[in-house]
């Protein structure tokens, strides 16, 4: 396994053997980011292919200022988010009422599994879905959020309460469920 | 960054270092891709080039155009003054016999040789036809008025030349060179005092014809009458040469004639799937030859046919690459051998499929052009328009895989052994000394035979640049 920095100059010159040898050290992970952000794995990997092509061809334009899979994942993201706003476009997001967070507190995800906690965030309309991933997984806030979609942040915030309400709901029907199979 | 509670921190450590394993199928789409994007970098790489051989055939055109529309102006309103002139002395004179006309109706030269043989014409004819015996007069016996008026008007004629003035301004006062106005004037006066002393009445009627007649005209076309002795001016007399050239450019494998699709997959023929050795999971992929670039060698002979025509030939060793990617092999013994097309598949015995990796493609052709060329300039630096077509005889195509584990072999399976393409380009030279000349010559060729003997018909375009040096044999 090359360093990171032998396989950024490996890609960088455009050296096939480098370019598959960073792909699968973060592939795996950026498709999970992929799926997050996606309502199906045929869209995820659309993304995923896509986001590659983007960061073997502007690998050149990295500054090594940062770490490198921070790059990816910023243009994993950027990706995904094109992509939705496509789906934004055709449902924009309308504001909705905040709701009380305090109730939040006392639900746990232990008991989910990662497939779960997945396609529950996969089920959210799509605006909640990109807000919730955003502002809670990746820790953008609602200010960031409202310039990278170019909405409000009063948008932002409302959208980001409903996920989290129908978060909820998903989680106590699964937990649900789960009591009633015990 | 935002500031999340308890349940985004449950779903942030829940992501946090998930992964899962993707399709094996994205990565040699990625690679595809990845391949296709360093060729249309190549692209507009030689989108330069194409431009510049673009550019440099419409200006040749351009020039030609104005050239040949000079030329052909210039020829028929010579004619026009011609009979102007021949239809001023018929009038002049109505019984003058064609042969006192000779020199009236000779086109009139500004090489100052020829305007001296003119007036030494001119004044031997005057002596034989007005015979000075005492040396006081050389008109003294057989002075015709009307002979003398068209003398009169030739030496105007003459000395309008030396002045570097119109014919409509021979009669005007802008004659300031005191020699000239001698020659010009002071000649009737002098060498023929009868005809300045004793005008006859028919010149008075000729004048008056004159006056009536429209100068403007004549003046008109007499300007492009200047400019084409100018351009007889030719530099170059050499009639053969023998010159090396090389050109370098790009063009399109498939010919844009072809399927947009950037791979084939055996979905797109019929495979038979034993052939395949490989578990692998992945899909056999070939990619479409892309990236093509040429260089040609060659030497040439050219002769000159006529002032503005010339004809070349030559023979020039093409040699042309292209690259595809494939992720199918041919596996023999320890090594393995690249397989590049259709063909490549349906005939060899253990394929397998692997990773995908770049294919180099090599064909090699010697060609024979033969070209025909417009002089469109032709001074220290020339122009020619060249047109013509090439044969094309293909000798052999060497496919290499991009890494040694690879075996490179010959192949000259589906491609055919004669194409014709045909030539159009403009070569832009200089001349240095008289034996030696370096050209600047874009071309456009363009294949006019099929250059494969498969279903798909490929008749690729090829924009080059090239540079040539001459040895101007004479």
């Amino acid at each position: 396994m090359s360093s990171e920095k032998a396989l950024i100059s490996g890609c960088k010159e455009g050296d096939r053997k480098y370019q598959r040898e960073l792909y699968d050290l973060y592939a795996p992970k950026m498709l999970m980011v992929c799926m997050r952000y996606s309502k199906s794995d045929q869209e995820a990997e659309d993304i995923l292919q896509e986001s590659f092509i983007k960061i073997f061809d502007h690998i050149k334009n990295f500054k090594e200022e940062s770490r490198l899979i921070y790059w990816i994942k910023r243009i994993v993201v950027n990706t995904a988010l094109n992509h939705g706003r496509r789906k934004l476009y055709m449902f924009p997001m309308v504001d909705v009422n905040e709701l009380d967070q305090s109730q939040d507190n006392e639900v746990s995800l232990s008991t989910l599994q990662l497939k779960e906690l997945l396609k529950m965030i996969q089920d959210l309309p799509s605006g909640c879905q990109i807000i919730f991933n955003l502002y809670a997984i990746e820790g953008y806030n609602h200010n960031e959020i409202a310039d990278m979609l170019e909405i409000s942040v009063g948008t932002s915030k409302s959208q980001y309460s409903r996920a989290r309400q129908l978060l909820r709901e998903m989680i106590e029907k699964e937990e649900l469920t789960y009591g009633n199979a015990r | 960054m935002g500031t999340p509670d308890k349940f985004d921190d449950q779903w942030r450590s829940a992501f946090e270092d998930a992964e899962m394993p993707p399709n094996p199928a994205i990565w040699d789409k990625v690679e595809l891709a990845v391949a296709n994007s360093a060729n249309s970098k190549f692209k507009r790489r030689i989108l330069f080039f194409k431009l510049m051989a673009a550019a440099s055939i419409a200006f040749a055109f351009t020039i030609a155009g104005v050239g040949i529309y000079r030329e052909l102006s210039v020829e028929g309103e010579n004619k026009v003054v011609n009979k102007t002139d021949n239809a001023l002395e018929k009038k002049a004179n109505p019984g003058l016999d064609e042969s006192n006309l000779n020199i009236a109706d000779r086109e009139v030269t500004s090489s100052p040789n020829e305007k001296e043989n003119y007036q030494t014409h001119l004044e031997s004819n005057d002596i034989s036809e007005s015979p000075d015996t005492n040396g006081k007069s050389r008109n003294t016996e057989g002075f015709d008025g009307k002979n003398g008026n068209i003398n009169t008007i030739k030496k105007e004629v003459l000395a309008t030349i030396d002045n570097g003035n119109t014919f409509g301004t021979a009669n005007s006062k802008s004659v300031n060179d005191a020699s000239d106005q001698k020659q010009a004037h002071g000649m009737v006066s002098s060498e023929f005092p009868a005809a300045a002393g004793n005008i006859p009445e028919k010149l008075d009627k000729l004048m008056t014809e004159l006056e009536s007649f429209s100068f403007n005209d004549s003046e008109i076309h007499m300007v492009p009458w200047y400019g084409a002795v100018a351009r007889n001016t030719r530099v170059s007399d050499n009639r053969i040469w023998a010159g090396l050239g090389m050109f370098g450019g790009g063009f399109n494998p498939t010919g844009g004639g072809v399927s947009s699709e950037s791979s084939v997959s055996p979905s797109s023929f019929s495979l038979n799937e034993d052939s395949f050795t490989s578990e692998s999971t992945q899909s056999p992929l070939i990619g479409k030859e892309e990236n093509g670039r040429t260089i040609n060698i060659g030497m040439n002979l050219g002769v000159r046919i006529a002032p503005k025509w010339i004809i070349q030939s030559g023979i020039v060793l093409i040699d042309r690459n292209t690259t595809n990617t494939s992720n199918v092999a041919e596996v023999s013994g320890r090594s393995l051998r690249a397989v590049n097309d259709f063909n490549g598949i349906s005939n060899a015995a253990n394929l397998s499929v692997i990773d995908a990796y770049e294919i180099d493609n090599s064909y090699r052709f010697i060609s024979v052009p033969i070209q025909a060329g417009y002089i469109i300039l032709d001074k220290k630096l020339s122009l020619t328009l060249l047109g013509g077509v090439s044969n094309d005889l293909f000798i052999r195509k060497t496919v290499d895989g991009e890494s040694v584990n690879f075996q490179e072999f010959n192949s000259s399976e589906g491609i055919n052994r004669y194409n014709l393409t045909g030539l159009l380009g403009t070569e832009f030279g200089y001349h240095l000394g008289n034996h030696y000349l370096i050209a600047l010559t874009p071309q456009i060729r363009q294949s006019i035979s099929a250059t494969t003997i498969s279903g798909e018909t490929v008749r690729p375009t090829f924009f080059e640049f090239g540079f040539r040096f001459k040895y101007l044999l004479k």
